[in-house]
């Protein structure tokens, strides 16, 4: 399985494992929000979809174009360098704040109100990061379990397996409860997802920790805990 | 079940599994070798140019820029200049290591690429492509931010400028990213 650290070779060029999760999440995305949109009889599920796939063109240009601002002077003494340098630290982060803001704005700019858009958001991000966690190899802590991957002489937790099998399970529960209102499915999903991603958390070796969690722990609550209000909100509802 | 039940027994479950994260947490960890961000870096030994037996494990405790090149490759040669500048001001501070593909690459070839370019910091002549398959390096340049502990930082592939550079190295030479 260490292989997915690799990639597809074609000719001279190299598709990394992870660079495809990274594209199917969008297409699995795409999909998923189009085929619930319809089942749900939505109106937002094409508007949902133009937007998501623009977010995702703005994600690559602007996390191999960000490192250009900070070298004006290279951009005009040597442009080809720059354009094939690799993207800076920050490059990823400022992609995604940029490409969150884009898909933030335009949707609200279809639809001002929230819950139109929380099922189809987080059912087409969650269907999304199943392939994703598929592709990307994450490793755990040692294990002597016999479906553990071996890496450097000792076996561990193949943790994004882990992630993908309790997103599938998340996506399954949440799919095949009925709703009487528009986003009750997405806050219960959200809970699901926060706290199975929190439980995977237990294989993984969070070795930075912030206030005693690390970073992806806090995620992981932080989502947990807005499905839970949510879900208080429609607390009438039957599910 | 309605949702008030359903959202009493998610938060229920929602609190062991926080209190379990942090029982996980406190638990000694060790990281895989992976030549990925947020793993051990892979250990080696290898030749330098000079002839000098050079481990990675005897950098343990100073941050290390590993950086896989061959002198024929055209982003390495534009790159180079200002590994260069980056390991004047840097030295002391973390260790520059370059690894030539010496697969594809000559001794001779390597050695009249660093007096190009002035490259004075050590080059170690990777002759088999072991150390490279090791750390799964398929295009060149690639370049590992490697911090005291021994934990990749960061990976880099293709060619970086100067500005890119700095922001790395000041970041690596940071205490925080130490641990």
């Amino acid at each position: 399985m260490n292989q997915l650290l690799g990639g597809l070779h074609i000719g001279p060029f190299t598709i990394y494992y992870s660079f495809l999760g990274g594209v199917l999440f969008v297409v699995f995305a795409a999909v998923a929000a189009k085929l619930y949109a319809k089942r749900e009889g939505s109106a937002y599920g094409d508007v949902f979809v133009d937007t998501l796939l623009t977010s995702a063109m703005i994600w690559v240009i602007v996390w191999k174009v960000s490192g250009m601002a900070f070298v004006f002077q290279d951009i005009l003494e040597k442009p080809v360098q720059v354009l094939f340098s690799a993207p800076a630290a920050g490059s990823g982060l400022i992609a995604t704040g940029i490409a969150g803001l884009y898909l933030f704005v335009r949707l609200w700019r279809a639809h001002p109100a929230l819950w139109p858009w929380v099922d189809i958001l987080v059912v087409s991000m969650t269907a999304g990061l199943i392939p994703y966690f598929l592709l990307h190899l994450e490793l755990g802590k040692q294990t002597t379990w016999p479906w553990g991957i071996w890496a450097a002489g000792a076996r561990y937790q193949p943790v994004n397996f882990y992630e993908a099998g309790i997103l599938a399970i998340c996506l399954i529960l949440a799919l095949s409860s009925r709703v009487e209102e528009r986003g009750v499915r997405g806050v219960y999903l959200l809970t699901l997802v926060g706290v199975g991603s929190l439980s995977v958390t237990y294989f993984t070796s969070s070795t930075t920790l912030v206030l005693l969690f690390s970073p992806v722990q806090w995620s992981a609550l932080l989502l947990a805990l807005l499905g839970i209000f949510g879900m208080k909100r429609f607390e009438r509802t039957k599910v | 079940m309605n949702l008030q039940r359903r959202r009493q027994i998610l938060s229920g479950i929602l609190a062991i599994a926080g209190i379990g994260a942090l029982i996980a947490n406190q638990q000694p960890q060790t990281l895989a070798q992976l030549p990925e961000s947020g793993y051990q870096a892979p250990s080696f030994t290898l030749q330098s140019i000079s002839g000098r037996e050079i481990k990675l494990a005897q950098f343990r405790g100073r941050p290390v820029m590993l950086n896989f090149f061959a002198s024929w490759c055209p982003p390495c040669q534009a790159e180079a200049p200002d590994l260069v500048k980056m390991y004047d001001r840097y030295q002391g501070k973390i260790i520059f290591l370059g690894i030539d593909m010496t697969e594809t690459d000559s001794p001779a070839d390597v050695s009249a690429f660093m007096k190009k370019v002035g490259m004075t910091y050590p080059v170690l002549l990777d002759g088999m492509g072991k150390v490279a398959r090791q750390y799964d390096v398929i295009s060149i340049p690639t370049s590992f931010f490697i911090n005291a502990q021994g934990k990749i930082v960061q990976r880099v592939e293709g060619a970086m400028n100067q500005q890119t550079l700095q922001t790395d190295l000041a970041q690596l030479s940071r205490p925080e990213v130490q641990t």
